[in-house]
């Protein structure tokens, strides 16, 4: 077998201080070269302990109670605290609510208007027999639906104004109301 | 014997008997001098280190509740002290460099009268060592973690923690060897 494989092995069981597999054992019985490197892994290890302590720093005399200050401080502000997030990030979210309302209300605003679409055929049995895939659609429900949007689009855009106006620079969002209406 | 056997064995205060800050304290005692020297390990300066360390057990009391002590409780701050590290190091990345020694060994001449220090010199040596085999390295022979242990501090697989000390070892056994030739 390979030596490089069997110094494989032989790292991995090194930290778990267990006996070495029976595939390794039966190596390292006619592997010198092996048995060299299992012992000198073995002094490593020992040596890297033994060292260890000399590289360890001790935290300053004062650290604890400037720990423990930090963490009292902490736990006081957390109990004063509302529940939940603070203000900033609740208009964020808004912020972002309102976007995405009035971005999916232009959205559908932009659609064709199907008030204009050309009358379709009356649905009837000879109709559908054409087998013709068109769109069907109910002429006296487009208008009310239209002004429902339009309202709709209306809101969101109020409740923008309003959030934006305290946050972006004055004049900005006041100028854009203006050329709106 | 089991990791968390050697723990509680270890760790006279277990983190369910704390209920306020004051027994937080003999917690902070217990454990403030390894989480500070771990971090100096990994290269953080003395203030950042106390920083740092700080953070870890503000987080770790924050967070007592979610504990579970499948692990030891050295581990768990271990796991929190190393991430509050790698956030710190990422925060500061695009202003300031990362700490020297992490880098590599110094050209000063000043170094050549402390590498006379042989008591020291396994691990001097040692941070030549990419940082995450050095990482795992000291957390194996520093720290006396098991491999499980280690591989949680690390949020990696006890696989990878075996492989890396293997390859720490056999690329620190050469740089010796290179220094004594």
């Amino acid at each position: 077998m390979k030596c490089w494989i069997v110094r494989y092995g032989l790292s991995f069981h090194l930290e778990d201080r267990r006996e070495e597999p029976a595939w390794v054992e039966s190596h390292l019985r006619h592997c010198q070269p092996c048995r060299e490197y299992l012992q000198s892994q073995r002094q490593l290890g020992a040596h890297l302990r033994a060292q260890a302590a000399s590289q360890r720093e001790t935290a300053p005399a004062y650290f604890k109670a400037r720990v423990l200050h930090a963490v009292s401080t902490q736990e006081h502000r957390s109990t004063r605290q509302l529940p939940g997030h603070s203000w900033s990030y609740y208009l964020s979210i808004s912020t972002a609510a309102a976007c995405v309302v009035v971005a999916g209300c232009l959205l559908l605003w932009q659609l064709p208007n199907r008030a204009q679409a050309p009358q379709l055929p009356p649905l009837n049995a000879a109709w559908l027999a054409q087998g013709t895939n068109r769109l069907v659609t109910i002429a006296n429900l487009e208008a009310p639906l239209e002004r429902e949007m339009q309202f709709v689009v209306d809101d969101a855009k109020t409740a923008l104004y309003a959030v934006a106006d305290g946050v972006l620079p004055a004049g900005i969002w006041s100028a854009a109301r203006q050329t709106d209406r | 014997m089991m990791p968390a056997e050697k723990s509680i064995a270890m760790e006279p205060l277990q983190p369910a008997v704390v209920v306020g800050v004051e027994s937080f304290g003999a917690l902070v005692e217990q454990h403030q001098d390894r989480i500070y020297n771990f971090l100096r390990r990994m290269g953080l300066s003395e203030p950042d280190a106390e920083d740092i360390t700080q953070d870890t057990f503000v987080k770790a009391f924050r967070a007592l509740d979610r504990f579970q002590p499948v692990y030891s409780f050295s581990t768990w701050l271990f796991t929190i002290a190393r991430r509050t590290a790698a956030n710190h190091f990422r925060d500061r990345h695009a202003t300031e460099e990362l700490p020297e020694e992490i880098g590599g060994e110094h050209d000063d001449p000043s170094q050549a009268l402390v590498k006379q220090d042989e008591s020291q010199r396994l691990w001097r040596e040692a941070k030549k060592l990419k940082p995450r085999l050095y990482e795992v390295l000291w957390l194996q022979y520093g720290e006396g973690l098991s491999i499980d242990e280690t591989a949680r501090v690390l949020n990696r697989s006890p696989l990878y923690v075996r492989v890396s000390l293997h390859r720490a070892r056999n690329q620190l056994a050469k740089i010796l060897r290179r220094n004594s030739l």
